[in-house]
């Protein structure tokens, strides 16, 4: 059909279509990237010990399979707990600071100050405080997501169109009916980006805790087969980690879109 | 809950509108110069079930006045008066306002946002479902009930805010230059189309407007405003029949009154 074909080869064409497309394109990438994975170390281009090969590290995943789902099982359950603080007491308290101003303009920029601080410097007293069990984890976790959470929160909270609070007021809107009805879905989109950013930070929170000091969880299991120079299985745990983060992201997709399917692509924003 | 409150169904056509009394009303704003005398000493009544303009140069307090006598902006001194009681807050039976710019929620449809004061209320979902598409069918959008704001042109969503001001069913509608974003035509055939509206239901209405031949084709009653401090200069009586038709726009007291109107701003203005 199109003029480019003509005098051209079609054969030829026919490849560079099937490259044009990103899914194709992805695949291949991905390919490449796992036989390096399995290639590289079994050349001897890279040391074994820095790289297991990917059949070894599947290998060691199956046959170690049951210590693994129990960790994993074990990270679930803290993030599950982390999230809940993260999302849910950020969202809170980011809904508090956001709209009474007193509270804004006297702890948000503390809220934001402490955001910027690595917070990894405060675990051995998190240690200290709560043991190396799952409490000290699920709460290093929820503050890591607690802050990103918060922030965005508030800033969409802040930043809502005055014009629709004025008009819900004199149509007689109490202050819950203002908040459920007005505030929450304007700020809905600024919300949404701090779930996606919390949880994620909070997954990173609770990943790090386990690798920094726990009895049990995938983090643990990576660090411990790391001193054991046990390197298939760091690479399998590794591996979990992204599966971690894969289902996070896509939960917050699943979420993002019920939430956002009463909303406009375009949204008068700020 | 909802079924004990007492709420028209039948929104047009029911309320005959209350009247609405400025008392010598007063305002400062504070600002970083000081304070800063707004209204002056304004006085006037809205009679029961009349359509009031209010012009006036830019700046010269149309807005606040608007604001306090929807309860929204409380009066440094004085009182604004509904049916002889002071307004102090959001009265939502009594007094519905129509914003400036299309204040419509942009996740909620049309229908939606039309049932949302309804909604506020604690009305039942069948009644305000009727209530709007009533509205909306009377503002001729009874095709586009559930698309959203942003589908929507600038004057369907002004008809929309204006289907919201009366299914609200307030007595009195206050309305702070509802056409003010719209072209010229949009604007006209708007304005008719509110008068057309008004005629079955005969609610009091207090109409900001820039426009004097939108004021003097509308309004029963226009109330002039000086610059700032704003104070009442003049209430012109608005003499031509009802109904309004286009022709009376080339008529000679038409254009005597929008003449009047406009000296009285000239004049304040120039000072």
């Amino acid at each position: 059909m199109s003029m480019r074909t003509a005098g051209g080869n079609d054969d030829r064409s026919g490849w560079i279509l099937l490259l044009k497309n990103p899914l194709v394109l992805r695949l291949a990438c991905l390919g490449m990237i796992l036989a390096f994975w399995e290639i590289a170390p079994r050349m001897g281009w890279v040391s074994p010990v820095m790289l297991a090969p990917l059949s070894a590290t599947v290998i060691s995943g199956v046959t170690d399979f049951g210590v693994f789902a129990r960790n994993l099982g074990v990270t679930f359950g803290s993030l599950a707990l982390a999230l809940l603080i993260a999302l849910g007491g950020g969202g809170a308290v980011g809904l508090l600071l956001g709209s009474v101003r007193p509270l804004r303009t006297t702890l948000l920029p503390i809220m934001s100050s402490i955001y910027a601080v690595p917070l990894v410097v405060v675990y051995p007293v998190f240690t200290a405080w709560a043991g190396i069990g799952v409490e000290s984890k699920v709460l290093f976790g929820g503050l890591y997501g607690f802050f990103p959470m918060l922030l965005a929160t508030a800033a969409g909270v802040r930043t809502v169109d005055g014009g629709y609070m004025v008009a819900a007021r004199s149509m007689g809107a109490t202050r819950f009916q203002m908040i459920r009805h007005i505030m929450l879905p304007a700020a809905l989109p600024s919300i949404m980006s701090g779930v996606r950013i919390g949880s994620a930070m909070t997954a990173i929170g609770v990943v790090v805790a386990e690798m920094m000091a726990a009895t049990a969880g995938i983090g643990f299991l990576i660090t411990q087969n790391r001193t054991m120079f046990n390197t298939a299985e760091v690479y399998f745990g590794v591996f979990l980690v992204v599966v971690l983060a894969g289902t996070i992201d896509w939960a917050v997709s699943v979420i993002e879109r019920r939430a956002g399917s009463s909303y406009p692509r375009k949204v008068r924003t700020l | 809950m909802a079924g004990l409150k007492m709420v028209r169904t039948d929104s047009v056509a029911a309320s005959a509108g209350a009247d609405l009394r400025a008392e010598n009303i007063t305002h400062m704003f504070d600002t970083d110069d000081g304070a800063l005398l707004a209204l002056k000493d304004v006085s006037f009544t809205v009679e029961a079930g009349t359509f009031v303009g209010l012009v006036g140069p830019s700046g010269c307090g149309k807005s606040s006045l608007l604001l306090m006598m929807a309860g929204l902006l409380l009066p440094t001194d004085g009182r604004i008066a509904v049916r002889g009681e002071t307004v102090s807050g959001p009265l939502p039976e009594d007094i519905g306002v129509v914003f400036q710019e299309s204040s419509l929620l942009p996740w909620k449809t049309a229908r939606e946002n039309v049932e949302f004061p309804l909604y506020l209320r604690g009305v039942d979902r069948q009644v305000r479902e009727k209530a709007a598409l009533k509205m909306l069918d009377l503002v001729g959008l009874g095709e586009f009930t559930e698309r959203r704001p942003h589908e929507l042109s600038g004057g369907m969503k002004q008809r929309v805010a204006i289907a919201r001001g009366f299914c609200q069913d307030p007595e009195i509608l206050l309305m702070d230059e509802p056409f003010a974003a719209l072209d010229e035509q949009t604007r006209m055939t708007l304005g008719d189309e509110l008068l057309h509206i008004w005629d079955q239901n005969k609610k009091t209405v207090v109409f900001v407007t820039h426009s004097l031949t939108e004021a003097v084709f509308l309004c029963d009653k226009v109330l002039v405003m000086s610059a700032r401090p704003g104070q009442i200069l003049k209430e012109i009586d608005i003499t031509l029949p009802r109904p309004r038709t286009y022709e009376m726009m080339a008529t000679e007291t038409f254009g005597q009154l929008r003449a009047e109107i406009w000296e009285l701003i000239r004049e304040t203005q120039a000072k």
